[in-house]
Parts: C-alpha cells; structure tokens; sequence
C-alpha cells in the first residue's frame, strides 16, 4: 500500500514535470522556428531581455516604482475595505435596525462588478491614487462585509445560550463569544477580498494610471510590445500568489486552533 | 441581509426577549420583507437626492436619482455609439454567451476526463496552477494582439474567467460521486462509458451546475472590465457605455449603465438560480 502510494506520487511528479517541461519546450520551439510572430507570442529570450528592462527601468521609470505603486494603492484600499466593512458586517448581524438599513444598500449595490466603478472613479477623484484605492475599497469591502455578516449569525446558538445562562451581558456576548467563534470565517472573507483587491488594481491599472503593473502591461500592449505584457502578467501573477502564501501564513499564526484550511 | 426571513429568525442574537407589547422594533419586524426592503430603498434614493440637492452637486460628478433614471429612459431610443440601449445590452449578452459557451465545451468535458482518468489530471493540474493566479482582465491585451480589439478578445478574457470555476467544479463534482455507486453499477456489469455517463455524471451534476453558476457570475464581471479596458474596437457593450459617460462627462450616462449592469447582473443570477434548483432537485 505504501510502496503504490509512493509509486502514486513518483508518477505524479514525473508526469507534472513532464507537460509544464513540454509546454515550456513547445513555447520555445514554436517561437524560435518562428512558426508564430513573436507578438502572438515572445520568444523566451525577448521575455528575459524584457524583464532586465523592467529590472533596470523601463522608459526610465524604476521598477520598484511599479512594485510601490501597485502594492502601496492595494494595501491602501485593502485595509479602509477591511476597517469599514469587518464592524458594518458584525454590526449588521448584530442589531436588527443597522441590518434593516443598510441591507438593502448592499443588496442593491452588491450586482455592480467592481470593474464597473472604474470610470465612475476617474469622473470622482481623477487619474490619480485616491480613484484607485476607492476602485479597491469598493471591490474588497463586499467579502469583508458578507463574511463579518455570516460569522456572527453562524455563531452557534448553544455557545450562546450557556454564556447567557451564566450572565453574559451582551457585549461581553459579542467580543468574548460571537466574534472569537466567527473568526476562522472573517479571515475567509478577508483573503477573498485580497484577491479581488489584486485583481481590480491591476484592471483599474489598465485603464488609466502613470505607475504600476497594469501600467506595464497596457504601454506594452500599445507599443507592441508582447514581451513587456508578458512580464507584466507574470510579475501580477507571481505577487498574488506570493500574498496569498502570505495570508495563509498570518492566518495559521492567528487562529491556531482552526485546523482546516479550506481553499474556498 | 434581508434574504431568508426564516434564517433570520432561527439565528437572530437580540439578547432581550420581545416584550409582549408591540414594539416600535417588533412591529417593523413583523411587515413583510418586500415592504421593508422597499421603503429602505426609497429613504436611501431620498438621501442620494438630498445630498444632490442640498450641497448643490454639479451633474457631472454626482446627478440626482430623477435625472440618472431619465438617462436610462432616453437611453431606450437615442442612440450612443453604435446605437440604443438593447443593442449595446444585447452585445454584452452575446461576448457573455461566447466566452461562457467555450467555457462549457472545454471546462466540463476536461473536469470530467480529469476525475476519472487519475494521469490527466497530474498532467494538467500543475498547468493550471501556472495561470491560475493571472487576474482574467490581465488577458486583455494578449486576447487583443490574437484576435484584434472587439468582441472576440473579450469573449476570450471571459472564457479565462469562467474556465477555472467551472473545471474545478465538475472535477470536485465527479471525484465527490460516492464510490458505492459505481461499485455497484460495475457489479451489475455497466461498462465504464455507462458509468461515466449514467452514473457519475448525473451524480456530479449539482456540483457541474453550481460551477456553471459562478462561472456566469465571474464572467460577467469580466465582461465589463473586457469592455472597459479592451473596448476600443467595439464601440458597443454595457461597459462602454459607462466609458462613454466617463470620457464625455455625462456622469448621468456612467451610473445609469451601472445600474443596468446591476439588473441585467442580477437578472442572470436569478435564471440561473433557478435552472439550479430545477436540474438539481433531488439535492438535499
């Protein structure tokens, strides 16, 4: 059994490094029988050289000057997302009139994509950072909102009742039993609402913006050049995945006791 | 939020049981949720205008709810770029329909042969692994140098953003099919296309439905940044639409599409929620 399931795992390893070994070599292979325009589709060297563009400064803007202002914009959104939306969230579950209230705010507002607040954010705050973090605040803040909501109404009830029975007065109700025992689901919320913080920089970035990773993938694609979007896309792709193996991180640190960890 | 009334009430933490007298509280609580609902929506619609009005806001940063709804209402019959209203929601409707479509016949047939042929799925998981963390609208610009910028490079970013729920869903769904079931259809002799066909895939098939679910949702989230970001070919498209009200200062234009994009948004999610519970009936 354990010698099939070495065996298992061996093939597993085997045949993954073989179809990314075999996309890679046809990547290379079709590029440099120039079976396809390199701006279908950069040959491996144009991407390198590009990357040492970026590295070095392309259009002699450095490029921790992207890094900077793609992560400093999130981070900014991110976290108003998370100081407004985590308390309106719990106190929406908490207080039947603040969920009478707001809630039909949300449920109206909740259909719009956060790519749709774009232009109207351009038309409010210009081309600057504010529109952009208003972009993210607004993309994250819903999972923020959604999952305070259902953290606090999942509370179980038998938590509940015997904090009661033991004189509990309702504060201590919300911040030494709801709150603990909905946590695990906050911090689902808060890593959805970090991928969407990624994603809506990157497309606020791509409509309009001075800086960033969008910005390198979009003036790559107007000047044509295939190899700029394609270390764009990957630099974006490499920084996400980086944040969330972060999150995860912080998330293990803080709720130790939570045993599962859901890819939700 | 004010969906499930009975969900409400199961769960509802108000620490003071309601006093036998009727309360300003209780009796709120007691009006039908469509009532409350409605009557919140108007005083929200009533503070959006006071604000206009009172502080004097220039209608081209914030127009007042009257004029944003005679935006929609023109907007029936006078045309902006390529013509009237249901031209520009029927173009969206179509790339959605395009990308979602090449999402299906590639997602559910690749979920499917992944679950249950082990070696297709060490080949393509660590493949997908590779473009998973690519935002779909960060497509935009390769999708445009393969297919030129209009409708078919946004219904490729909208395919990149439907893909991946609806391939892990049907994957999830057929490796969750509980195994006794196909023991006991091999037992009884099926061949493994009769079980493939008539065992797991009928047994996968709320989990394939909820992946079709969210991938229209994610899709049509796509649809609008594809036509916001990767719209300069088309000049059609709800997106565009909030782009033109942006780059000619008509913020009436910008938020009257936002709000069909909303009702169109929701209007799919109801359809679809529906198709769910009608294909997947028997789910517990």
């Amino acid at each position: 059994m354990n010698g099939a399931a070495r065996n298992n795992g061996l093939a597993r390893a085997l045949l993954g490094a073989i179809s990314v070994g075999s996309v890679l070599a046809a990547w290379w292979l079709v590029t440099s029988l120039e079976l396809v325009k390199p701006l279908i589709l950069p040959p491996p060297v144009d991407v390198w050289t590009g990357f040492l563009d970026i590295w070095h400064g392309y259009l002699n803007v450095p490029f921790w000057n992207h890094f900077l202002a793609s992560i400093s914009v999130m981070l900014g959104g991110y976290a108003m997302a998370i100081a407004v939306g985590v308390p309106l969230g719990i106190f929406m579950a908490w207080n039947r009139v603040a969920d009478w209230v707001f809630g039909p705010l949300l449920q109206i507002l909740r259909p719009i994509p956060p790519p749709a607040w774009i232009p109207l954010a351009i038309l409010w705050f210009g081309i600057g950072y504010a529109g952009k973090i208003f972009i993210v605040f607004v993309a994250a803040a819903v999972p923020c909102i959604l999952n305070s909501y259902l953290a606090i109404k999942q509370t179980p009830p038998e938590l509940l009742n015997s904090a009661r029975s033991l004189g509990a007065k309702p504060h201590t109700l919300l911040f030494e039993v709801a709150i603990p025992s909905g946590l695990p689901t906050i911090m689902t919320g808060l890593r959805i609402a970090l991928g969407i913080a990624w994603a809506s920089i990157v497309a606020a970035e791509l409509v309009v913006s001075l800086a960033g990773f969008g910005f390198l993938i979009m003036n790559g694609y107007r000047n044509l050049e295939s190899n700029i979007v394609f270390v764009g896309m990957a630099a974006v792709a490499l920084l996400g995945l980086l944040m969330n193996v972060l999150f995860v991180h912080i998330e293990r640190a803080l709720l130790p006791w939570r045993e599962d960890q859901d890819n939700g | 939020m004010a969906d499930g009334s009975a969900e409400a009430r199961a769960s509802r933490l108000s620490v003071e049981a309601a006093p036998e007298g009727a309360t300003l509280g209780s009796r709120i609580e007691a009006l039908p949720n469509a009532v409350r609902v409605s009557v919140m929506l108007l005083f929200w619609l009533a503070v959006w205008y006071g604000v206009v009005e009172l502080f004097n806001v220039s209608k081209d940063f914030l127009p007042n709810p009257i004029d944003v709804l005679t935006r929609i209402v023109r907007l029936a019959w006078e045309p902006v770029g390529a013509g009237a209203l249901l031209t520009h929601a029927w173009a969206s409707i179509v790339r959605l329909m395009w990308g979602f479509a090449a999402a299906i016949l590639i997602g559910v047939p690749l979920g499917l042969a992944m679950a249950y042929y082990r070696p297709l799925q060490w080949i393509i998981a660590p493949l997908f692994e590779l473009f998973r963390y690519i935002p779909p609208i960060a497509w935009a610009p390769f999708a445009m140098f393969w297919f030129g910028a209009g409708s078919a490079a946004q219904a490729y970013v909208i395919f990149t953003s439907s893909f991946a729920p609806i391939l892990i869903n049907t994957f999830r769904g057929v490796q969750l099919v509980d195994s006794r079931l196909i023991d006991a259809a091999r037992t009884l002799g099926a061949k493994s296309w009769t079980i493939l066909f008539e065992v797991a895939l009928p047994a996968a098939l709320p989990h394939v439905v909820t992946g079709l679910r969210i991938g229209l949702a994610t899709g049509w989230m796509a649809l609008i940044a594809a036509e916001i970001v990767a719209g300069t070919g088309s000049r059609d498209g709800l997106g565009y639409l909030i782009l033109q009200g942006q780059q000619q200062l008509h913020a009436d234009l910008t938020i009257g599409a936002m709000v069909l994009i909303g009702i169109l948004g929701s209007l799919i999610d109801v359809g679809i929620r529906t198709a769910e519970r009608r294909f997947a009936y028997w789910r517990e």
